[in-house]
């Protein structure tokens, strides 16, 4: 049964419908079925592989004009974005120029702002588990604000090009770890917590 | 045991899916097992026409879906309702309980 949908949630659609198959075997098996009646009692719940996977495929596709994708990467991964720009652009109007200068406060705003980026982040995930993306699409809405910073890093790596050569492969691989590579980690951090489903142990009922 | 026309148990399958899970979270075959159950077999649900029911309830935000380790120790994935769920499981009460208030009203069900 071929689903020609995301991969991870055809696995877990598999999985799932396994469970289903192997509960109902079980429970031939405790109602005193033999072996073989057993499996063809729960093999028979699906007469039809191919049309039960063309039901699965239209059910799990997003009713409404926003495709898969939108909901579970784009709007959460613009939402991150936007409220990344937002203290960008934000941070410096609101501060004073003279807490820029002063080297007491580079520790603090640098903490501020990796706090800030692990919570962009996990607002990506958070919006992207409640609208049923996979974990792949999690991750990507999550760091979705690292577009921002490779846009920042190419004009800035293009501005340097015209400056002194001398100091062009440093002031790329430092403007490369300020600008992608430690946003890009606090961003991963932040989306962590989203990417695991609930792992509780209940009693069956 | 009554027979219901397949038209009727489709109408009602996301109802009565939307009123077990409103006790507890449930996974799938236990989903099925407690509507035949309870119905004494009016309702009986395969895997194949829970599954597309139960995804595109879970895509419509009326339940959650999370895979949990049940007591005997194998993962199943269970659903349990959303606040938009209940909010459904009301409206969808409503609207049946009017139904078989105007059929009632029409010829009066118990003549019928």
């Amino acid at each position: 049964m071929a689903l020609d949908i995301e991969a991870e949630r055809e696995e877990q659609i598999r999985a799932e419908l396994a469970g289903h198959l192997e509960d109902a075997y079980v429970d031939a098996i405790g109602r005193g079925c033999t072996e073989e009646d057993a499996a063809a009692r729960a093999l028979a719940q699906v007469p039809d592989w191919t049309r039960l996977a063309d039901a699965i495929r239209r059910a799990d596709q997003k009713e409404g004009p926003m495709s898969p994708d939108a909901k579970t990467l784009w709007l959460p991964g613009m939402a991150a974005l936007g409220c990344a720009a937002a203290v960008m652009l934000g941070v410096p109007r609101l501060l004073p120029a003279s807490l820029w200068l002063d080297p007491r406060a580079t520790m603090p705003m640098t903490a501020g702002l990796l706090l800030s980026y692990l919570a962009f982040g996990a607002l990506g995930a958070s919006l992207s588990r409640r609208a049923g993306g996979g974990i792949a699409a999690r991750v990507a809405a999550g760091i979705f604000p690292l577009a921002l910073h490779v846009s920042i890093f190419v004009a800035v790596v293009v501005a340097a090009m015209f400056g002194d050569r001398r100091f062009q492969i440093n002031f790329q691989l430092r403007a490369a770890l300020i600008f992608i590579v430690i946003p890009g980690v606090a961003l991963a951090v932040g989306t962590l917590p989203f990417l695991k489903e609930g792992a509780k142990t209940r009693a069956s009922a | 045991m009554a027979s219901l026309s397949h038209s009727i148990k489709r109408g009602s399958a996301e109802l009565a899916i939307l009123m077990v899970l409103k006790d507890q979270p449930l996974h799938g075959y236990e989903i099925a097992r407690r509507i035949e159950q309870d119905t004494a077999g009016v309702l009986h649900f395969t895997l194949a026409s829970l599954y597309p029911l139960l995804y595109r309830m879970e895509k419509r935000g009326w339940t959650r879906g999370a895979w949990e380790t049940t007591s005997g120790g194998v993962k199943r994935r269970c659903y349990s309702l959303t606040a938009a769920g209940l909010k459904q499981l009301a409206a969808s009460r409503r609207e049946w309980k009017v139904f078989f208030r105007a059929l009632d009203q029409l010829g009066g069900l118990s003549r019928a």
